[in-house]
Order: C-alpha cells, then sequence, then structure tokens
C-alpha cells in the first residue's frame, strides 16, 4: 500500500506534556486541590454478605461531634441506576441505589456519614445502630442460576436498553450468538479438544485510590473534581440520581493516578455531591487502599469452557464457547464484558463455520466486577490461546505457523463483528490492517523460538520452555463513543485545544497534540491542551474502549484540517494568490513559488485586527464506523521447577500492531505497563475470601502485584503499520497488551513441563500439584 | 486515644527512668504505627548515640540496637562478604522500610515474617538489655517475657563465626511478608546451625552434621495455610528447599 | 485539638514549625501542610507513593510518626528542581517515558536520588535493589530503570564539568 508517512509530528517520541510538572511534584491530583474546609466523608460498610437491614438508626451518629449528615437508604433518592460510566442508555442493568434496605456483599455501602473531620466521620460510623436478617449467601457462580438458589435482586432493577435480564434466576445479562451447526462441525472433526479455564478477581491498583472533591463556585454552581476516566458521565448520573440539574454541574478531571478501568466507575461522586448539595458545604471522599480493594470494582472472574472440533489438516470444524461470568453484587459492565469475551476474541480466526458463543453474567454476594483493562478479552484470550496450542500440538503444526495461516487478515471480515456489539447488534467490519504476521515472525526471533522450543532445557530440577498467545482489541465502540474537540488560534501562532478526552496518565493530552500539530503543519509544543472539563471542553464519552487516540484522534484531526484551511485561506488573501499556491509547514505559509512567508501568528493576528476579522477555531465531533483491531503476539520463556512448582517467568516479549505509533515511546509504555499488570494477574494476583465472603487480602501486602524486583526480561516490539482509517495510521494500544501475559505463560509451562495451567493465578502450588499428577 | 507524649532521651540513664514511667521505646516505629498506639508515650531510640555503635571484638560483631536494617546490613557485609545476616537484612520488605526498620525493634516485635530471627538464631546471637550487664540468648530472649520487660535490647551480640552460610525466604513476590526462612550456618567441617522460621509452633532451630540434619529436613512441624497456599504445600517446599541450602551451604569445597 | 505537638523539621531546607497530634505519621503531617506532591497511596508502607527523604535516606512517610522525625531533615521532589529548572533525574524520567500517570513519580525520583547520591553506576541490580519500594502500575518499570541509568550518566556528566 502507498502511504506518506513524511509526518513531521506523528511518529516522534515527543515527551509527554505534563511528564516534567509530573515528575516535580507540581501537578495536582484530586486530593490536592485545597477545598475551603470539606466535610470529609466515610462509609459504613456491611459485614454481611447478604441481609435485610431490619432497623437502622442514625441519631446517635447524627448527634457525634463534628457530624453534618448521615445518609442512608431512608433519606436519600431511591434512583436506580448504574454506576458503569458508559454512553446513555447504559447497556449495564439498572440495578443499584445510592443505599439500599438490602446488602449483597461484605463491603456493601450502608450508609455515609459527613464531618468536619475524617476523624470524627469514623468514629461516628460506630454510633450507627444497624440489624440486619442475614439470608444465605450465594458464592459460586456455578450454582447462581440453579433452582432455589439465593436470588440477589428481587426488586424492580430493569435493564436501561431491551437486552435479556433475568434477576429471577440471577442473570444479569446474556450473550448468544451461533453460526452454522456445532454438533455437525464436531461429527466432522478428527479430534474433539474440550476444557475449561478459569480468571480470577483482580483489582486494577491504580496508584491513586479514588477520589472526589465538589465546591461551589462564586456563584453557587457545584463542582466536582474528580479522579475519573469518564467526566462527562459523572455529570449525567450525578445529575440523574442526585436530580440536580446538568447546568448546575460542572466537572473537572484533574491528574488521575492511573485508571485501568476502576475510575470508569461513578459510585463516589453522587454520594460526594448530594451531600455538598443539600448542605452547601465543600466534600471530600478519599477512599482508602482497603475500601478501593473491596469496593471499587474489579477484573470479573471467569470460566470459559470450549469444545473445538479439529481436523487433522488444522481446520477448525467447530468451536464452541460457554462463557460463565461473575457480576459480583451488582452489574456495572455485566453484559458488555462478557459480549467483549466474544467480540473481540472470536474474530481472530475467522474462518470457522460453525461457531457458538453463549455467554453469562450472574450475579453472586461478592464483590462488584467492572471494567479493567482488557475488558473481557483478557479472560477469552487465555482460554482461546490454550486450546490453539493444544489444536496445533494435535495436528502437529507449530504453533505459530498454526495461527499465521488461520488468524484473520487485511482484506477480511469475521461474521462476528456484525453480530456482537455492545448490547446489541455490532458494526460489520472489513479488516484493513494487520500486521499480526510481523508481531509473530519478529517476536518469535526475538524470543529466540526456533532454538527453544520443545526443546526442554533442563539444568537440575528445572526445565525451560517457551509459548506464544496472539489476541487482537479493538480501537472504542464504533456507533456509539463520540469525541468531540475545539481548536482556536492564537496570534502568536499557538493554539488552545480543548477536548472531553480524558488523559488519566496515558499521554493522549500529548498525541492529541501531535496529531493536531500534524494537521497544522506546526510543532505539538504550540498547542495548549485542554482536557476533561464539563464547562470548557467539548463532550466526550472517556477513557475507555481503547478509544482515544482513534477515535478523539481522529475528531482532532479533523478539526485541525479545518484550522489548515482557514489559515490557507488567510495566507492567500494577504499575499492575494490561489490557496492552492499556498504551503503550510512548520508554522509558517509559504507561496509556493516565490518562497514568500508569513508566519502562522501573522495569519491569526490579520484575522483579528486587520481585515475580514474572525477567530481562526473550529469545531469537529467524530463518531467511528469501525473499531480497527489492534494485534499483538507475545512470547513467554518461563523455568519451571520439577521439585517445587516454582515458576519463574524470564522473558516475556511483546509484539504489537498499533497502526503507526504516534509516539513510540509512550506506546512502548502502554505495552510494558499492561504486560506487567498481565504477568502479576497471571502469577500473584488474586482476592482471597473467607467462608463468609469476605475479602481477606485487601491491602498491597497480601494481593501482590510486581515490583521493580520482581520484573522479568522485558521486550518490546512495535512493528510496522499503517491504518488507514485512522489519524494518521494509528489503532488503539492501550489495553491490547494485558491479554497476552497469562496464556502465553501458560503454553510456555506446557512446552516445558507438558502441564495445563487452566486457573489463574499459577502459584507455584497449582503448578507442582499438577506435576504430582503427572508423574 | 490518650495523650500519648514523645521523649528524646540522648543516654540510656534517661531511658531507665521512662521505662519505670511505662513508656514504651520507639525504634523505627514501623510497628508502631499499624500497631495501636495506645501507650502514655514514646521515647525515641534513634538519638542515643550509643545505640547506633557498631564494632568487632573478641570474635564478637555488636551492632546497637538502634541500627537500621540497611546501616546493619551494610556493616555486617563489609566485616564479611557474602554472610547469610547481611543478605537477610537487605532482602527484607524494601528499601525504604529497611532504611527505618530497626534491629532492636525486630527482636521485640519478633513478627512471623521477621527476616531477622532465623538468622539470629542460627547464629546463636545474644542481645543485651539496659536492665543487665550480662547478655541474654535471643531464644531465651524471646521466650521470656519477664526477660522482655525488664529493660530496652541495647546491643546484639553476633558471634563472629557464626555468620557463614545460607538464607532462604520463601514469599511470592521480592516485596513480601516471608511465609518461612531457613536460615543455615555454618561451624566448621559437617557442623550446622540451622533456623526455620514459619512452622506454626515458632522458630525450630536444629543443630549437627549435615548429613543428620538432611535426614530431619524431611519432617518438619506443620505450617499454617497462607493466602491461597496450603499449610501442605507450603511445609513441603520448606523441606524441600532446606535440603537444597543444606546441600549448596559449604557444600563439599574447602573454605 | 488537645496536646498537640509543636516541632519543628527542615522541609526542602526551610525549617517550619508544625503542630500536629502525637500520634500522626509524617505523611499527613507534610500533606497537611501544602506538601501535595508526598502522594498517599496505601498508608502501609507498601506502595512508595509517599516516599520522602529523611536525614539522607528515603522512608515512607506513612509509616513514620511525624513526632520521631522532629528536628529532621526532610526532601520531597519539589527539592530537586522546578519546571523551569528541573533535577537531571526529573528531566530523564520525563525524557524516558518513565512517567505516566505520575503517582509514584515523586517516590521514584527520590529512591533514584537517594541511590545516585551513594552510588554514582549503580548496576540494574542495584536500582531494582533501591527502587523495590516504589509500584508502580502504569510502566512496567523498564523505563523507570531506563531513566536511572540515563539519570546516573548525565549526573556524572555534571560533576566532570
Ligand atoms: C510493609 C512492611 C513490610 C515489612 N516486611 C518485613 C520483612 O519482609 N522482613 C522483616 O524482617 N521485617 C519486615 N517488616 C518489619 C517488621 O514488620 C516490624 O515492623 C519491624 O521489625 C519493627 O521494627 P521497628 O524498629 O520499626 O520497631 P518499632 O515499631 O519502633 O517497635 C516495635 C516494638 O518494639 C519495641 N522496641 C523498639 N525498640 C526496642 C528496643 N531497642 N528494645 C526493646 N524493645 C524495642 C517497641 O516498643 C514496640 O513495641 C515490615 C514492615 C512493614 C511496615
Amino acid at each position: 500500500m502507498m502511504m506518506n508517512k513524511n509526518f513531521k509530528q506523528a511518529g516522534l517520541s515527543h515527551e509527554k506534556l505534563d511528564s516534567i510538572a509530573l515528575a516535580c511534584g507540581r501537578e495536582k491530583y484530586t486530593d490536592d486541590f485545597r477545598i475551603d474546609e470539606p466535610l470529609f466523608i466515610s462509609f459504613l460498610y456491611s459485614d454481611i454478605a447478604s441481609g435485610l437491614i431490619k432497623s437502622i438508626n442514625i441519631s446517635r451518629a447524627e448527634a457525634a461531634d463534628g457530624v453534618k449528615a448521615v445518609l442512608y437508604y431512608g433519606n436519600t433518592p431511591e434512583t436506580l441506576h448504574t454506576t458503569a460510566g458508559q454512553g446513555f442508555p447504559e447497556p449495564s442493568p439498572y440495578d443499584c441505589r445510592m443505599f439500599d434496605s438490602k446488602v449483597r456483599f461484605v463491603g456493601d455501602r450502608i450508609a455515609a456519614v459527613a464531618a468536619e473531620t475524617k476523624k470524627q466521620a469514623d468514629a461516628a460510623l460506630k454510633l450507627i445502630d444497624v440489624k440486619i436478617e442475614e439470608s444465605e449467601p450465594l458464592f459460586d457462580m456455578e450454582k447462581a442460576m440453579d433452582a432455589g438458589a439465593p436470588l440477589i435482586h428481587t426488586d424492580d432493577e430493569y435493564p436501561a436498553i431491551p437486552v435479556t435480564y433475568k434477576p429471577e434466576i440471577n442473570l444479569a445479562a446474556e450473550v448468544l450468538i451461533s453460526f452454522g451447526d456445532i454438533e455437525k462441525g464436531l461429527a466432522e472433526a478428527d479430534t474433539v479438544i474440550e476444557d475449561s479455564y478459569n480468571m480470577q478477581y483482580a483489582s486494577h491498583c491504580a496508584t491513586e485510590p479514588h477520589a472526589v472533591a465538589v465546591y461551589f463556585d462564586e456563584r453557587g454552581r457545584m463542582v466536582i473534581i474528580s479522579a475519573t476516566q469518564v467526566p462527562f458521565h459523572v455529570r449525567r448520573i450525578v445529575s440523574m440520581v442526585c436530580g440536580i440539574a446538568i447546568q448546575n454541574i460542572r466537572v473537572i478531571k484533574p491528574r488521575v493516578g492511573g485508571g485501568f478501568g476502576g475510575k470508569q466507575e461513578v459510585f463516589l461522586e453522587q454520594v460526594a455531591a448530594l451531600t455538598a448539595w443539600r448542605l452547601r458545604r465543600s466534600v471530600k471522599i478519599v477512599l482508602s487502599r482497603k475500601e478501593v480493594f473491596i469496593n471499587a470494582r474489579t477484573r470479573h472472574a471467569m470460566r470459559s469452557r470450549i469444545r473445538m472440533g479439529v481436523k487433522k489438516t488444522g481446520e477448525i470444524t467447530a468451536l464452541e464457547v460457554d462463557d460463565l461470568m461473575n457480576a459480583g453484587a451488582y452489574g456495572p459492565h455485566a453484559l458488555t464484558v462478557l459480549s467483549n469475551a466474544g467480540a473481540k476474541v472470536l474474530p481472530l480466526f475467522n474462518k470457522i463455520e460453525n461457531l457458538s458463543f453463549t455467554g453469562r453474567s450472574v450475579y453472586t454476594n461478592l464483590p462488584i466486577g467492572g471494567a479493567y483493562r482488557g475488558y473481557g478479552a483478557t479472560q477469552g484470550y487465555f482460554a482461546l490461546n490454550q486450546h490453539i496450542d493444544a489444536a496445533a500440538r494435535y495436528c502437529g503444526i507449530d504453533f505459530l505457523d498454526y495461527v499465521k495461516k488461520w488468524h484473520i487478515k487485511s482484506g477480511e471480515t469475521s461474521a462476528v463483528f456484525a453480530a456482537l456489539g455492545e448490547g446489541k447488534e455490532g458494526v460489520s467490519q472489513y479488516i484493513k490492517s494487520c500486521g499480526l504476521g510481523d508481531c509473530i515472525d519478529l517476536g518469535a526471533e526475538a524470543i529466540g523460538w526456533a532454538e527453544k522450543r520443545g526443546k526442554k532445557i533442563r539444568s537440575g530440577s528445572k526445565v525451560r520452555g517457551v509459548g506464544a498467545a496472539v489476541c487482537m482489541q479493538g480501537s472504542g465502540i464504533p456507533e456509539i463513543d463520540m469525541a468531540s474537540c475545539h481548536i482556536k488560534m492564537n496570534e502568536d501562532g499557538s493554539f488552545n485545544l480543548s477536548t472531553g478526552a480524558t488523559d488519566i496518565g496515558t499521554g493522549s493530552d500529548t498525541i492529541l497534540a501531535q496529531i493536531a500539530a500534524e494537521a497544522v503543519g506546526t510543532s505539538y509544543d504550540k498547542f495548549i491542551v485542554l482536557s476533561s472539563d464539563t464547562d470548557t471542553t467539548p463532550f466526550d464519552t472517556g477513557a475507555y474502549a481503547s478509544s482515544t487516540t482513534y477515535i478523539t484522534g481522529n475528531a482532532v484531526k479533523l478539526c485541525a484540517l479545518k484550522i489548515r484551511a482557514q489559515l490557507e485561506e488567510t495566507a492567500a488573501e494577504i499575499l492575494s494568490v490561489e490557496k492552492s499556491d499556498i504551503e503550510l509547514s512548520g508554522g509558517t505559509a509559504r507561496q509556493i513559488l516565490t518562497s514568500k512567508k508569513i508566519s502562522y501568528g501573522e495569519l491569526c493576528a490579520y484575522r483579528l485586527y486587520t481585515s475580514g476579522q474572525y477567530q481562526i477555531q473550529a469545531t469537529q465531533s467524530f463518531v467511528a464506523h469501525e473499531s480497527p483491531p489492534p494485534f499483538t503476539a507475545q512470547f513467554a520463556e518461563v523455568e519451571v521447577d520439577l521439585e517445587t512448582g516454582e515458576l519463574k517467568l524470564l522473558e516475556l516479549v511483546a509484539a504489537v500492531d498499533c497502526g503507526l505509533a504516534l509516539n513510540p515511546i509512550l506506546a512502548e509504555g502502554q505495552v510494558e505497563g499492561a504486560v506487567l499488570n498481565g504477568i502479576s494477574y497471571a502469577l500473584t494476583e488474586e482476592y482471597l475470601f473467607n467462608s463468609k465472603g469476605r475479602m481477606v487480602n485487601p491491602d498491597y501486602g497480601h494481593y501482590k502485584i510486581f515490583s521493580i524486583a520482581d520484573m522479568p526480561k522485558l521486550k518490546t516490539i512495535i512493528v510496522d503499520s499503517f491504518e488507514q482509517t485512522g489519524p494518521y495510521g494509528a489503532k488503539s494500544i492501550g489495553e491490547i497488551a494485558l491479554n497476552g501475559p497469562a496464556p502465553a505463560i501458560a503454553n510456555a509451562v506446557f512446552d516445558a513441563a507438558g502441564i495445563r495451567l487452566k486457573d489463574t493465578p499459577f502459584t507455584p502450588e497449582k503448578v507442582w500439584k499438577l506435576l504430582r499428577k503427572e508423574v | 486515644m490518650k495523650d500519648m507524649k514523645w521523649f528524646f532521651p540522648d543516654t540510656l540513664t534517661e531511658v531507665d527512668e521512662l521505662l519505670k514511667n511505662g513508656y514504651k521505646a520507639h525504634g523505627g516505629g514501623t510497628f508502631l504505627v499499624k500497631t495501636a498506639l495506645n501507650t502514655d508515650g514514646l521515647f525515641d531510640l534513634s538519638r542515643i548515640p550509643q545505640l547506633k555503635e557498631f564494632g568487632i571484638s573478641g570474635g564478637y560483631i555488636s551492632l546497637g540496637s538502634a541500627l537500621t536494617y540497611t546501616k546493619a546490613a551494610a556493616v555486617l557485609e563489609s566485616e564479611s562478604a557474602g554472610n547469610f545476616m547481611s543478605k537477610a537484612l537487605s532482602s527484607a520488605a524494601a528499601c525504604p522500610l529497611r532504611n527505618r526498620i530497626t534491629l532492636g525493634g525486630s527482636i521485640y516485635a519478633a513478627p512471623k515474617w521477621s527476616d531477622l530471627i532465623g538468622p539470629l538464631l542460627a547464629s546463636d546471637a545474644s542481645v543485651r538489655l539496659s536492665s543487665s550487664d550480662k547478655p541474654s540468648a535471643v531464644s531465651d530472649y524471646l521466650s521470656d517475657k519477664k526477660l522482655r520487660h525488664s529493660g530496652i535490647i541495647t546491643e546484639v551480640i553476633i558471634p563472629e563465626a557464626n555468620i557463614a552460610g545460607g538464607y532462604y525466604r520463601f514469599t511470592q513476590t521480592h516485596f513480601d511478608y516471608p511465609m518461612f526462612t531457613i536460615t543455615v550456618s555454618m561451624r566448621g567441617n559437617e557442623d550446622l546451625s540451622c533456623c526455620i522460621t514459619g512452622p506454626a509452633s515458632g522458630p525450630l532451630v536444629l543443630k549437627g552434621k549435615r548429613a543428620e540434619l538432611l535426614k530431619s529436613a524431611t519432617a518438619l512441624p506443620d505450617f499454617n495455610k497462607e493466602r491461597s497456599l496450603s499449610g501442605e504445600y507450603i511445609k513441603k517446599r520448606a523441606e524441600i528447599e532446606f535440603v537444597r541450602l543444606l546441600n549448596i551451604t559449604g557444600g563439599n569445597k574447602n573454605e | 485539638m488537645n496536646n498537640e505537638l509543636n516541632f519543628s523539621f527542615t522541609v526542602n531546607g526551610r525549617e517550619k514549625t508544625f503542630c500536629f497530634p502525637p500520634e500522626a505519621t509524617l505523611l499527613t503531617v507534610l500533606r497537611d501542610n501544602g506538601y501535595t506532591e508526598v502522594h498517599n497511596g496505601c498508608e502501609t508502607g507498601e506502595c512508595g507513593s509517599c516516599v520522602v527523604i529523611l536525614n539522607g535516606v528515603t522512608v515512607n512517610s506513612c509509616m513514620v510518626l511525624a513526632a520521631s522525625a522532629m528536628d529532621g531533615e526532610i526532601l520531597t521532589v519539589r527539592a530537586l528542581g522546578d519546571v523551569h529548572n528541573p533535577h537531571p533525574i526529573q528531566r530523564a524520567f520525563a525524557e524516558s517515558g518513565a512517567v505516566q500517570c505520575g503517582f509514584c513519580t515523586p517516590g521514584q525520583i527520590l529512591s533514584a536520588y537517594a541511590l545516585l547520591t551513594e552510588k554514582p553506576s549503580p548496576s540494574d541490580e542495584e536500582i531494582k535493589q533501591a527502587l523495590d519500594g516504589n509500584i508502580c502500575r502504569c510502566t512496567g518499570y523498564k523505563k523507570i530503570i531506563e531513566a536511572v541509568k540515563l539519570s546516573a550518566v548525565r549526573m556524572k556528566g555534571d560533576d566532570d564539568e
């Protein structure tokens, strides 16, 4: 394909716009803002997994020192809503109230106390007298739909869009698609491979705990500063739940200390806003790490059962996927994470005629699931990649050769794209860029596949192996996500770029400036970026679904091209030539024939002061009609201690096709962060519950995430690629890399030791037990 | 919360007074800050020069009780490169904690996950208390309540000859509380002194010839379940690691 | 508040008196007094977002009872440099892509600073040892190691001049 990659700004590793200020400790996160005499809110949480509040007496707490308000179900709006920060109407069920008379998991919110100091608020919690009638809890998701199972939601919960929702059997969401005839396909196969895989609960562990601060501006409007990925959804949900007009709410997202999906939830803002609104006082909520573990959102645990019919030739004659997902006590993202476990996974092997996907998301009395980087694809690819490894082995074909033969390629499509969307049908699309083949080749070379695969290199009790996994994701939600931006020009040739896009540490402010600069023909540091303020920036759905680069990026590109047209027109007018005689680049307009130059600043000044005056400015919205997938091939080399079960990851290579990497260093950073998260999810992270459903390890000391000292050798390869529908060739990169480590490691362990690790995390005990079965 | 007072003594005489009044010592504070601060007063040991001294004489390494893990590890490492004590101290917790955790506070608190207790027990270390001139064996200090309350630890005394050997800590990640630790202290020839921390019944000290220990290594007492690991696995793992450490420590190499 | 203490510390070169309850941690005292560059990530000593340098060594300020730091010298990341005149480590972190969300960054940089002050040319192992208490969820640490190495080179260059 011929493409002009002669870019001046896109594709350069510019320094992130906020990084020096962050490194100098100058930037502010939500809790860093000085707010006039805020009230501090503490929550009373249930220590019972399932029950009905029989009585609650708040009078002692209300009378306590410093207490200004006690909120509970008796004095707060009963509006049913979802805390999922998604497009409206949300595909997640409306199954939650600010406070409820039922408790549904250990950690469910019973009440909130607002007091002059955090200490007073904490102390008053102990003065709330609550009597809960316990009922039998439901912890095992496999039993959730059994007859007679305890029911989690029995009131008037409802779906906001027409989808299957049956709380009467604990069914929070269901996704069913099928093509062809599974039984016929299985009958045609030479073998049927069948297995079940399990992935566990996990916490995002964004280093900044969730926080919100609310105050009133000079004119009495309510300002919400929030550590959020979705400021516009925050405004809408707060308005809806609290009955406060949108007009009276301003949401500002300052610097955010990581999100990874965890801050796509709106569950603190409504409580802070309601309290502030009622008392006309500033309010702050800052969660402790323990609260983040238990009460914020988690990665959905999922069981994936696969039946696959395979011919000796490698052809998959049937693929039947049956996923059961644990929504936890409420259903934010219960439908969409589930559907993405199919939608982002099944199209990768697009030549399977007999295909069925059955997904069910069920309620249990456990912590609440939510959006988490990877969003179902992580769980789906864990299962599928091991199955493909098994299929390739059955056929006697190298895994990589197998994948290369059967994966989706440019110019191809998958019926799944059209069948599976976000709570409705999806959007049909043809792949325009697929660099998976390159990812496989370059990654294989880097890990030393040819020399190491199947060699079982032994040293004492330790044996080595290599394994790989391949994945795709999407770039935003087509026909749903909308982003917009505004650019205006200043008379020194600088620009103000304002977008609703939400930079939570990803660097989106920076790459959007690069896109704008590329389009306008100037350097990226001429852009003063303002993002995520519902008063001053235009709408954006927010930072999720790997959307910002592709969707906001396209909006910014189109907007900046409009500015470019205005610059051209202005230059042509000043020089009295045709627009086609003007070349714009490097911040100057040049008359091509005479080489006469005018700086951008002069063009702007001319339009502001001299003739035909107008502000050089433009706005643009963008909705995508497709969601071009990025691709990755990841390779793990492991060493398994056959005596102890200790599993050591020696190296992980991630090769990624994200289209043109607009900023390679930032793109690598997205990959490396996601990969390390994926590694520690595969090896050590887990929620441990006692028999009462209480999470017993809600701290970093016992929920183990990797530190710098645990790092294996990491290598990132960004392959050469170009997506014609993307802004300057870009696709997404934010999520995809998290999906590869677990299956790549599992496949490597099989290569080394012949055991299949089907349940994450791969603790040494699990490995040890499987090894002993082998012997 | 009581109105807690703070004191900053610079001599041990002052400490004696403070102890009489029922106040508590503050070493690095890393344990105190997490446990209830329900006390009338704390006195900080970091300003008593004597408690930060270290030296070696008559075959004994002496370390002031207010030395941090970081400092103690550096001192030990410079005395005897590669010894198990400095290895243990420099792999404990994480750097900003090692910079803060003191020897005295760690011996008093002696948490199950301690990286210090095993090496001290294996090396037959003793502590000197402010209440007595005669050092007490660390094992006695840990088991004798009266002794523990008689005064603060001023000094840790480690026989120099006993810190050669090996150390293993079992964790899930590097920055983690060990579920067990194994120390093997070499005492010339095939004589070894070992300590395994982590068993439900408390630290276990085993002494003897390598060959004998290799036998008892496969019959350790029970361990409790930790996180998602069963007691059975942890015990099995401790036994395997113990055998391995016994085999690699000193080995047949002549030093 | 009853029984508040009035203690002074030197923070970033300036001696100041702080008023706080006897059980307060250094983290809360610093944050309450406007040093919000010291971040609160877990309050259990397990993430390193609150790392400051106290009397020459890094500590988790959430694990330090403020009173025990009386008369101490405290450095936060702001002591090293400012946006107009950043420290070579701050520059190196920004340039290397070692700063993503930035929440752990002040702690990482102070750990790197303490390390490089003591060991101007650290090995990878020594870097890992010195930064092992600073959790980062964004970068995967690779670029942090690169940043520390780049800092070492730059700082040695500065010394040579
Ligand atoms: C997150 C975290 C992880 C950790 N991980 C590890 C690890 O992996 N390995 C490890 O070994 N340790 C680890 N620790 C340290 C351990 O848990 C204790 O906190 C530490 O050993 C206590 O030492 P300190 O000097 O801080 O004691 P302090 O908190 O100051 O005091 C503890 C107790 O000892 C008393 N005391 C203090 N000094 C003396 C003295 N000289 N004589 C008598 N009594 C005294 C105090 O009155 C108090 O009762 C970790 C700590 C934390 C916070």
